[in-house]
């Protein structure tokens, strides 16, 4: 058991294992901004840990501090219990890939893959024999003469991918790898990294600012706002159960109720809103909290058109402001009472898509599995559990 | 609005004409009297003759001249590129503040008048107590060379992608190792056009030669002093020969920096 300071524990189930690696109160600023505000995280061996946020959220700060591009100003960084501030790099378990791939552009794929098993030293021949392994993998041997200049992104990025894996590293940092490819390709490099990091067994730890990205790739997603970590767990988690309003809106839509707690139980609570009494999954909170009640669009239900008739529990009689076909679904808002906005989607081919039309009152329903609570304001909640 | 059209069109060409005569005119002169079969420089030519050639290579102050110019231009050349395009690199590494301070600095030798810079030299290697000889010429137009060296190398680095260093350093690079395997490589146009200036600025270089020579003479000082004796038909072909030598190198320069791609063999 390693887990930091017992504050963040990226996965539930990971508590239990070993932790790979782990950061200790980390902080780095540049001149007058801090970039890195007292970081602490551990990381399982074998996982794929996204680094998530907007740009200068600190995230690739943190990437180029486990790499040791960066120095912490204070706090420590563990891998695999063994403090590296004081490593150089040859010694790091730690391989990068550079956003921009920072491919060698005067040398062939093959000698910027052979570079740095050169550097460790090793025979010409061994050296050979494991870069034409290396380039087989990735499906690039026919290229090993070629200068970077001469490939496609996507074979430039799988060239830097060989360059660091062929060095066996332990933990493979990377820098948003895909920034710089076109949508298809880069769905289709996603499943190959996703592919490659099971195969090989190393710790990924990726950093993106792309939602859709750290979803689906990760087994953890570290949430980062301002030098912070906002929120860290598994992507369902993350998505369904985020921390604080930041988190809900980074990964997602959300419509959100406004309300005040009343009683709780079992990891339900009962709230207080300007729409009426609705029951929500929760966090731990007291009644009396100011709470936000959220819903993700795909969670509203549609209980029946018209909305005349008597409301039941978590429902709540709204009328279409627009409806916005997107070919698969419909992106449809609602106003509610007290001027809730409700968003949600439907399934164009639903028969109940063709009683979407503006101006037509229908009642909604907010499951309660479906409506969750975070804190209406920060440090005004116990369930706060951002650093 | 067509004749008026090419009515301006006519004259911008007239005027460049203009222009690139007044600028050219002189060295077509050099060159024209270089081969005039007379000892005095007149128009019209007497005749075509190589003689002036010869007697250059005949006269024996003239080769020495020679020699010693190629000499110090080499030196400095080699000098000045590797302090400069060291210089560049330590540069670029540096924190802004540094850059800042630092940048004007050593361009200072540049924008100083060369007089100020001979003057400023010879105290120093009096104070010193540095005989003048070859070697303190070579000291001096190093000086001199060093702020173009690193101005064309800085101009190279900044368009590199910092991350290829930080590349190869990730994969096990010492500091040296990236300079020699990344830096240099990439750099090699710029660093081979700098050369090139740094031994054109010296092989013709007058004013802090002649403050920091003792004894020998290089070329341009040599035809500095012939001219007491009157602008001789061997002057003219000497000038012809270093116009074109010099000309040669500085497109040479040219071609090496604009060569801005990756070099493949």
């Amino acid at each position: 058991m390693t887990i930091v300071s017992g504050k963040i524990e990226p996965m539930g189930t990971m508590a239990a294992e070993q932790s790979l690696i782990e950061i200790d109160h980390v902080r780095k600023s540049f001149g007058v901004h801090t970039a890195i505000d007292e970081v602490s995280l551990a990381l399982g061996e074998g996982h794929f840990v996204t680094l998530l946020g907007p740009s200068g959220c600190g995230k690739t700060t943190l990437l180029r501090m486990i790499g040791g591009l960066e120095t912490p100003d204070s706090g420590s960084i563990r891998i695999a219990g063994m403090p590296v501030a004081s490593f150089s790099p040859i010694d790091r378990p730690t391989r990068m890939v550079f956003q921009s791939y920072a491919l060698f552009p005067h040398m062939t794929v093959e000698k910027n893959v052979a570079y740095g098993l050169q550097r460790r030293r090793m025979p010409d021949a061994e050296i050979k024999v494991k870069v034409a392994a290396q380039l087989e993998m990735v499906g690039l041997s026919e290229k090993a003469k070629s200068y970077p200049s001469e490939l496609s992104g996507g074979q430039q990025q799988r060239v830097a991918l060989a360059r660091a894996l062929v060095t066996k590293p332990r933990v493979l940092l990377l820098d948003e790898p895909l920034a710089a490819l076109d949508l298809k390709l880069r769905q289709r490099m996603q499943a190959e990294l996703k592919s490659l990091q099971r195969s090989a067994a190393i710790t990924f730890v990726y950093v993106t600012h792309d939602q859709h990205e750290a979803l689906g790739l990760s087994d953890c997603v570290v949430v980062m706002e301002k030098g912070r970590v906002a929120q860290s767990g598994a992507p369902a988690e993350i998505y369904h159960r985020p921390a604080n309003r930041y988190v809900a809106e980074f990964v997602g839509d959300i419509s959100v109720l406004d309300g005040t707690v009343r009683d709780t139980a079992d990891g339900h609570a009962r709230i207080e809103t300007p729409a009426g009494m609705f029951t929500a999954s929760s966090p731990p909170v007291q009644p009396g909290n100011k709470v936000h009640a959220i819903i993700r669009p795909e969670g509203v239900r549609i209980a029946a058109a018209g909305g005349d008739g008597t409301t039941g529990t978590n429902t709540l009689r709204a009328t279409v402001e627009t409806a916005t076909f997107r070919g698969a679904d419909m992106l449809v808002e609602f106003r509610g009472p007290a001027d809730i906005r409700i968003q949600t989607s439907i399934a164009s081919t639903a028969p109940e898509a063709a009683a979407i039309i503006p101006g037509q009152a229908i009642t909604l329903e907010l499951p309660a599995a479906a409506l969750w609570l975070i804190p209406a304001e920060r440090n005004s909640n116990a369930s706060e559990s951002s650093p | 609005m067509t004749r008026e059209h090419r009515i301006g069109t006519f004259t911008l060409a007239a005027w460049t004409a203009l222009v690139v005569l007044f600028l050219l005119l002189p060295l077509f002169v050099i060159v024209a009297f270089s081969f005039n079969d007379s000892d005095f420089p007149s128009f019209p030519m007497r005749g075509l003759t190589l003689k002036w050639y010869w007697r250059f290579l005949e006269s024996e102050e003239l080769l020495t001249a020679l020699w010693n110019s190629a000499l110090v231009a080499f030196a400095t050349m080699i000098l000045a590129t590797t302090f400069g395009t060291l210089a560049a690199i330590g540069l670029a590494r540096s924190g802004a503040r540094t850059q800042k301070f630092m940048r004007p600095l050593l361009s200072t030798p540049m924008m100083t008048p060369r007089l100020v810079v001979g003057i400023a030299l010879l105290n120093m290697f009096n104070l010193l107590s540095m005989q003048l000889s070859l070697l303190t010429v070579i000291v001096g137009h190093t000086v001199v060379a060093v702020p173009y060296v690193i101005l064309v190398v800085t101009a190279r680095l900044v368009g590199l992608d910092p991350r290829i260093e930080e590349a190869a350093t990730d994969l096990g690079a010492t500091r040296t190792r990236v300079i020699i395997d990344i830096l240099l490589p990439l750099l090699r146009p710029a660093v081979l056009g700098s050369a090139l200036i740094a031994f054109t600025l010296s092989f013709d270089e007058v004013v802090v030669t002649f403050f920091t020579t003792g004894t020998e003479n290089t070329l341009p000082t040599t035809i500095w002093a012939m001219l007491r004796y009157g602008i001789t038909p061997e002057i003219n072909a000497v000038s012809t020969l270093t116009m074109i030598a010099t000309v040669v190198l500085a497109l040479g320069a040219e071609a090496m920096i604009r060569s801005g791609g990756v070099h493949r063999r």
